[in-house]
This record gives structure tokens, C-alpha cells and sequence, in this order.
């Protein structure tokens, strides 16, 4: 199987592949780097938004 | 059951689908969902709750990458659960194999249809990527959980 990279269509078992995962408060972050002959060609990054957006009502200044 | 001081949950809905307008500013000119887009910002940017609009100041830019970002999938309606109306994108945010080298770290949301009026500002962490795939994963989509709640 071939991967696009920087340097064109490489066979996937030259490539060396590393994951580097991020978690912060909101997220959770997985970067998955294709290394040939330990050059970066290649970086995936994949998000999972992990907190939700809220806008309060204001009932509770409306309920005094 | 005695009477009670609320926002009425059909309102919050409402709001989300555009039904009220308090103001005489309404430019809505059809009655069809609106298309909202996505956009990357530069980790030199200063997006978030003051941002009012599109701008490409700050934006990301790379091979595959569109100025304005990719259209967001809107296949479900905003609905309801409880007292808190909520909407979420029916699919994940995919840029596909693009190269941004700069770093970046957030995504705006905008409706491309009303002016590009600001939705939402997300931060995820600087990130740069290389010939390959960004994908924002949406949260699931109910109450308190969804993207957007108006709790």
C-alpha cells in the first residue's frame, strides 16, 4: 500500500509512524506522523472537540 | 402546577432556527437552513467571544486550503432535551490532505449564508499538519453535550 507524503507515493512499510497525543481541557488531539529515513513526510491531525459550548439563559436574574 | 418564571425551551429552539427577531435588522431572504462554514485561525490570532464575523486576518493558509475554510454538514436540526435547546454538526469538519506549517489552534465557525456572521470559536492546541488529513470530531449531540446548548 502507497501513502501520500511530502515526497510523493511511499510504500507504507518504509515508513515509520509514531502517534503523538495531546489531551487539554477541551480536547483530545492525536497526531499521527509518517517518518522515512527520519524525515517528517507526513502528519495527520485528528481533534475530538470534548466541551460543549453553553449559553446560559438568564431565567435566574428574570427569577430574581 | 403553579406558574413559573422561565425562557420557554420552544424559544431556545427557536432562536437557533431563526424564528424571532427583536430587532428590525432582518435581512433573511429565504426560509431554507442557513450554510456555516469553518475556518482555521493562526495561534497568532485573537478569536473568541468579541470575534463578530469572518475575517482572513490570521487565517491559516497551505496547499488544499481554501481562504474561508470547508462548508459545515447541517443535516440535523437544532432540537430540544429538557430546558436546553442544542445543535451540533451532523458530520466531522474534514480538511483533506492539506499542508499547514504554521501553527494553528482554532476553528470559527460561521454562517456564510447571513453576512458571515461569527457562530462559535473553538481552541484545540497549536497544531500544524503535512500533507495529510485535519478532521475535527464533533461532540455527541444532545443536551450538555452538543456544540451549542442554550441552557
Amino acid at each position: 500500500m502507497k501513502v501520500f507524503t511530502t515526497k510523493g507515493l511511499l510504500e507504507f512499510n518504509d515508513l515509520k509512524i509514531i502517534d503523538v497525543i495531546d489531551v487539554g481541557d477541551n480536547h483530545r488531539k492525536i497526531a499521527t506522523e509518517f517518518y522515512w529515513h527520519d524525515e517528517l513526510v507526513r502528519r495527520d491531525v485528528t481533534v475530538s472537540m470534548l466541551r460543549p459550548l453553553e449559553t446560559q439563559s438568564i431565567e435566574g436574574v428574570l427569577g430574581g | 402546577m403553579a406558574n413559573s418564571t422561565a425562557i420557554c425551551t420552544s424559544f431556545k429552539v427557536d432562536v437557533l432556527n431563526g424564528i424571532h427577531a427583536f430587532g428590525t435588522t432582518v435581512t433573511r431572504g429565504g426560509t431554507g437552513a442557513d450554510t456555516f462554514k469553518a475556518a482555521l485561525y493562526l495561534t497568532s490570532g485573537s478569536l473568541g467571544a468579541g470575534t463578530t464575523s469572518y475575517s482572513s486576518s490570521n487565517e491559516v493558509s497551505g496547499t488544499n486550503y481554501t481562504a474561508g475554510g470547508v462548508s459545515v454538514t447541517n443535516a440535523t436540526a437544532p432540537t430540544s432535551s429538557g430546558t436546553t435547546a442544542y445543535w451540533t454538526p451532523s458530520a466531522a469538519i474534514v480538511y483533506s490532505t492539506v499542508t499547514l506549517s504554521s501553527a494553528f489552534d482554532t476553528v470559527l465557525v460561521y454562517n456564510s449564508t447571513q453576512s458571515n456572521k461569527a457562530v462559535l470559536t473553538y481552541n484545540f492546541g497549536s497544531t500544524t499538519v503535512s500533507a495529510g488529513n485535519f478532521t475535527l470530531n464533533m461532540p455527541s449531540n444532545g443536551a450538555g453535550t452538543a456544540l451549542i446548548n442554550l441552557a
